[in-house]
């Protein structure tokens, strides 16, 4: 149970200024959406919340703004419990994954909402500076005299966000803020956002299902898999020690490729063995792994240590052209070995593949991923 | 192979042109002769003198000018503009509250929604034989109850009152009408969408922003809508002071339908009748455009 033990040990107790959150559990009907999540962000912190669609991101968000009841579990925002104060009273902004924009108001009476709502934020007419700022950061000043009727899906997300960057509130909840822009907006806006955020005086979820883009903006990053913390760490620790094969298939693009087999030792040295490959492992890597020595286990190789090599070449695995998809940049080649296991290399040079070839695979590098042949959970390096 | 291209072209941009109208034609042909021909035929009666029963003269507006210097219409139009001033307003707020407190989910809902219906399905000669009945002078359930026992008023039906007469039939206009409107608006608020809801609790908006900033610009264009249904609706109204006062006592009730059934079966003054009906159409026609305009320009709506 690594995972939970990495849990545990960021959560010290709730205190002035972060959002704690401790054996949050929520049900409906009869599938537990949200399953004893504990967790806290620090003041000024953004964790990224990662999991694939379902996960629970969305119900988390609500949980905390209180649009939802949890069934148990408690919520302490600003180190106060939340559990029976209703969502206005708070002070949560929450950017909603559907938008919730108001369909009777122009873009910039919808950002101004909250501050008008509240009433505490002094005349709402000294907030037309800050709007009109995050309206040129987020590119949608041209917009602001429209109704979110005449706006693209795009567009509306980026409303939304604004809404929720213009308030100074306890906790800011972004539910998948930029999932809906096109990749060159994506890319901008992440940094300019991740900018804004820096050094605020309240803590900061970001969900998202992209693993890269959590790690990019997270100053730490939780994964979320069926309502359950998989793990939380910075994004160094989800990269390098992902604490399973789920949390370890959810970063990188694409994704790492996992594959079963044993590990033998012979003569000081450990071998990861199947019928179609022996791969020498590192001693850093297996040093602490002596009880799954004669074991199975699986192997996790990011796609751009894999390289490709002729046909029948010694110490490399045979394998067959699934597909071959050039980016220009570089190629992504997929391949089938053994009993039909698919493997993704990402190679620098497009080559000239037919569908069916006879190819291998060679190790690059020596950056491999080990994980309990059981569990799946990361073995211990 | 060309020829045949452009003949099919021909024929598609022929069949473009009339395809649509034949389309439509069933229903303008209806329409025309259940409500055009009419409505033409009285225009024409308003121009001709058309006493008992005989049409004769083309007289120009002599029975418009003979109208607008009738005391009896500008009467009728005073009880009109009474009777929908109170009893439009009236339904509408308590046809709003009561379909916030719908929304609500109150208990046994999907029973008290079927009975809202009744006081709307009921025939208006019904509402207004049970409405007789109840405040029927000293022997009524409610006269007898209500307004003897707390000497309202004594000896004599409310409907023989100069002095209450017609706000007792708008009393039986909310009676009927509000539960119409309370369903009307149950449904349009049932279809909002729940977002902007969230929304606003999370950002801490209270219920009388909410109903103000959010509920009521969500709804207006349905609102729009049904309130001039009912505007029109109730300045209308015929059956239930037909049945209830005869536009009685004296022409204290007499509405313009009323008038204009007495100007043309009592006194058979088929002309000024007309005329009596273009002029409220105009009117009417006036108002609703003008009315739709400045609803087009304010919601953002139709």
């Amino acid at each position: 149970m690594t995972s939970m033990a990495t849990v545990s040990s960021s959560l010290g107790g709730p205190s002035r200024g972060d959002l704690y959150l401790s054996n949050l559990t929520k049900q409906f009907g009869r599938q537990k959406v949200i399953d004893d999540v504990g967790l806290s962000v620090a003041m000024g912190e953004v964790l990224a919340l990662v999991g694939p669609s379902g996960a629970g991101k969305t119900t988390l968000c609500r949980l905390i703004a209180g649009l939802e009841q949890p069934d148990s579990g408690s919520c302490f925002i600003d180190g106060e419990d939340v559990g029976d104060r209703s969502p206005g009273d708070r002070r949560v902004a929450l950017m909603f994954e559907s938008y919730a924009l108001y369909p009777h108001l122009t873009v910039r009476e919808n950002v101004r909402s909250p501050l008008l709502a509240r009433g505490r934020e002094g005349r709402p007419e000294s907030a037309n500076g800050r709007i009109d700022e995050i309206l040129s950061m987020l590119e949608i000043a041209h917009l602001a005299d429209r109704q979110p009727v005449a706006l693209s899906g795009g567009q509306k997300q980026r409303v939304a966000l604004a809404r929720a960057l213009v308030q100074s509130p306890k906790v800011l909840l972004l539910d998948e803020p930029i999932s809906h822009l096109d990749a060159k907006l994506r890319h901008k806006l992440r940094g300019e956002i991740r900018r804004q955020l820096t050094n605020r005086n309240h803590p900061t979820i970001w969900s998202t299902p992209d693993g890269l883009e959590g790690l990019s903006v997270g100053d730490r990053v939780a994964v979320l898999d069926h309502g359950r913390i998989e793990q939380i760490g910075t994004p160094e620790d989800i990269w390098l020690r992902p604490a399973s094969i789920k949390v370890a298939k959810l970063f990188g693009d694409p994704p790492m490729n996992v594959l079963r087999g044993e590990l033998n030792a012979e003569g000081g040295k450990t071998f990861f063995r199947r019928s179609d490959m022996s791969i020498e492992l590192p001693q850093a890597l297996v040093a602490n792994a002596g009880r799954h020595v004669g074991k199975t286990v699986f192997l996790g190789l990011r796609p751009d240590v894999l390289e490709l090599a002729a046909s029948g070449m010694p110490g490399t695995t045979p394998a067959q052209v699934y597909s071959n998809e050039s980016f220009g940049k570089h190629s992504i080649v997929t391949l089938r070995v053994g009993a039909g296991e698919l493997v993704k290399i990402k190679a620098k040079h497009h080559s000239a593949l037919s569908l069916g070839e006879d190819v291998s695979i060679r190790c690059g590098a020596a950056a491999f991923y080990l994980f309990d042949g059981v569990t799946g959970l990361g073995a211990p390096s | 192979m060309t020829m045949t291209i452009a003949r099919d072209a021909a024929v598609s941009r022929k069949r473009t042109s009339w395809y649509p109208y034949m389309l439509i034609a069933p229903t303008m042909i209806t329409l025309c002769i259940v409500s055009l021909v009419p409505f033409i035929y009285a225009v024409y009666l308003s121009f001709h003198e058309a006493k008992y029963g005989r049409v004769t003269d083309f007289i120009w507006f002599d029975n418009y000018v003979k109208l607008l210097a009738n005391g009896d219409f500008w009467n009728s139009m005073h009880v009109a503009g009474i009777f929908v001033a109170i009893a439009v307003p009236i339904e509408f707020m308590l046809g709003m509250a009561g379909a916030l407190i719908l929304n609500k989910g109150v208990m046994g809902r999907s029973i008290l929604v079927p009975l809202l219906f009744i006081p709307t399905m009921m025939a208006p000669i019904v509402v207004g034989l049970l409405w007789k009945i109840m405040l029927a002078g000293s022997w009524g359930v409610i006269s007898y109850n209500v307004i003897e026992r707390f000497n309202i008023l004594t000896g004599t039906s409310i409907f023989a009152s100069e002095a209450y007469a017609l706000y007792a039939l708008i009393f039986i206009d909310i009676w009927q009408w509000t539960p119409f409107m309370m369903l009307a608006f149950f449904a349009g608020l049932q279809a909002l969408p729940q977002g902007p809801y969230r929304a606003a609790s999370v950002d801490g908006a209270g219920p009388v922003q909410i109903f103000f900033r959010l509920t009521l610009p969500l709804m207006a264009p349905l609102l729009f809508v049904i309130g001039l249904l009912r505007f029109i609706d109730a300045f209308k109204i015929f059956d239930t002071i037909f049945i209830l006062t005869r536009g009685g006592p004296g022409t204290v009730t007499e509405s313009p339908s009323l008038l204009a059934y007495k100007m043309t079966f009592d006194f058979w003054n088929i002309g000024e009748a007309s005329a009596l009906a273009v002029f409220v159409w105009i009117v009417f026609f006036v108002f609703c455009s003008v009315f739709y305009q400045i609803a087009k320009k304010k919601l953002n709506a139709f």
